[in-house]
């Protein structure tokens, strides 16, 4: 195993300026994520800064965005449905767009801007510093010290927070439609929640799990492309922003595709 | 005898910075000097394994210093320090979890209390406040930063030290100190390497001067010797450094 990530991981550790294939830089991860745990005393601090950055200090923004949607689907719904006799699916329109789309896709798009840009800003310049050199120097791994706990937060982080997005833009959707036809929180939960099905939470709790380590990984990828100068930065950082919304799309048709199929 | 062998190193990045450069370092106080003045950092980075050779290797122990990272051979790995010309300090971390992080990672087994005494006792050997432990490194003076690069690597106590451009960005104290510190390691027969820009003393001090000429070994003997010489890219090569 260790002769196999040496050669596949070889170029990722140490060749900044030259360019490194992605399936090497996942490996080494994959490879460094069992490290991880043995060398916690070193690597336990940027995991926690890492969710505090990432989880915690993103609840506001979720909230705000998580309810305003659940309020629209509701506001939205409630208004087109009755026009063709199809109130009863408004709880089944919000539990799909929510659980299955909306949820994961604006929790990953504001982790993309927050945590994806933070990530690979904060990288290319420790490149720039010569601070990823002192790592090297030491024997520690960039990858297993810099990139692994920040595969790990936002992974974590995205999980959760999409746990919570979905609970908050339902209320949202809950608040919005007891305004207009006042409506027993017991009666929409009991509605809502027949409309969930296990399908619905895998989808959701897969899709987070994926763009999570997505955003990661392409971030802290195009963060350590950085070779010598501080203009390479926002040039690599508009990159990880632009690559990690088109990988956190694909990952996102081909999971509902699949999910339909099953 | 602990010894670091170059074989055969080619380097070659817009120009040809290591050229079948071979030579075995013993126990001693080495400078670089080259003609190519601005490349110091990629030899010293070549030597201490930090960047692959296009060809040849560098030995440690009969260990290819640059695989001994990739193959996570920590322990060769622990015996090789690395003082930086500038930069090198995690930014987003404070000055003293900076220390710890390679002192925990090579020895876990020495406790909190005592990585903190013996840090205690490198700051006040380079006249800086305990202060500065809980500050980010952005927030300290050149000098500080420089003398922070050396504590870090004494630290962890290595066989074999480089130093690019030891005494840029140093106050005087912060110079005096480091001065003091290689000639102790070098009683202690630690094998010390350096390059240097600014000052003449350090090549004094050397056991033995290195000349690179466009990469080649030129010579190598004491810089006492060396100025001496009557050869031209010899002379202009010290009266270039005597310029700065």
């Amino acid at each position: 195993m260790q002769k196999i990530s040496f050669a596949l991981g070889k170029q990722a550790l140490l060749s900044y300026g030259k360019s490194i294939s992605v399936f090497s830089f996942v490996f080494e991860i994959i490879y460094e994520i069992k490290n991880f745990f043995l060398q916690r005393k070193i690597t336990r601090l940027i995991l926690i800064r890492q969710i505090l950055f990432t989880g915690f200090e993103a609840l506001g923004l979720i909230t705000f965005v998580a309810i305003a949607v659940g309020g629209i689907i509701i506001l939205e719904g409630s208004a087109i449905l009755p026009d063709f006799g199809q109130s009863k699916l408004l709880y089944t329109i919000l539990v799909i767009i929510i659980l299955r789309e909306l949820g994961g896709l604006l929790t990953a798009f504001i982790i993309i801007a927050r945590s994806g840009t933070a990530i690979a800003a904060e990288l290319g310049n420790m490149v720039v510093n010569q601070e990823v050199e002192s790592l090297v120097s030491f024997g520690i791994s960039p990858v297993l010290y810099l990139v692994v706990p920040r595969v790990l937060g936002v992974v974590l982080s995205m999980i959760a927070l999409n746990i919570y997005f979905n609970v908050a833009a339902l209320a949202g959707g809950w608040f919005m439609a007891y305004l207009f036809a006042p409506i027993p929180l017991l009666d929409f939960l009991n509605k809502l929640f027949s409309e969930i099905s296990v399908n619905d939470i895998a989808s959701s709790f897969i899709k987070s799990l994926l763009f999570g380590f997505v955003i990661a990984v392409v971030s802290s990828y195009q963060g350590l492309q950085v070779s010598f100068a501080s203009t390479e930065v926002p040039q690599r950082t508009i990159k990880a922003v632009v690559l990690s919304l088109i990988w956190v799309i694909l990952f996102d048709i081909i999971i509902t595709a699949i999910m339909y199929l099953v | 005898m602990q010894k670091l062998e170059a074989n055969n190193v080619f380097y070659k990045k817009e120009n040809q910075i290591l050229s079948d450069f071979s030579f075995s370092f013993d126990e001693h106080l080495y400078g670089i000097l080259s003609d190519q003045q601005e490349e110091n950092s990629n030899v010293l980075k070549v030597l201490a394994g930090l960047r692959e050779p296009d060809q040849g290797n560098i030995l440690l122990d009969g260990k290819n210093v640059y695989t001994t990272f990739q193959k996570k051979e920590r322990a060769i790995r622990k015996q090789i320090g690395f003082v930086f010309q500038y930069g090198g300090l995690l930014s987003n971390l404070s000055v003293l979890e900076n220390l710890l992080v390679p002192y925990d990672f090579h020895f876990p087994e020495i406790s909190l209390g005592e990585k903190k005494g013996k840090i205690s006792g490198f700051m006040a050997l380079f006249g800086l406040s305990e202060k500065i432990l809980n500050e980010r490194p952005a927030k300290l003076t050149i000098s500080a930063r420089k003398a922070l690069l050396f504590i870090r690597t004494y630290l962890t106590e290595p066989k074999i030290i480089f130093y690019d451009d030891p005494f840029i960005n140093c106050n005087l104290q912060i110079k005096k100190t480091i001065l003091q510190l290689i000639l102790k390691l070098k009683e202690k027969q630690i094998i010390q390497i350096f390059c240097e820009s600014i000052d003449e003393q350090l090549y004094e001090l050397a056991d033995k001067v290195i000349l690179l000429q466009q990469g080649k070994l030129y010579s190598s003997n004491t810089f006492k010797e060396f100025k001496k010489s009557n050869s031209e890219f010899v002379t202009g090569l010290i009266s270039k450094l005597l310029a700065e």
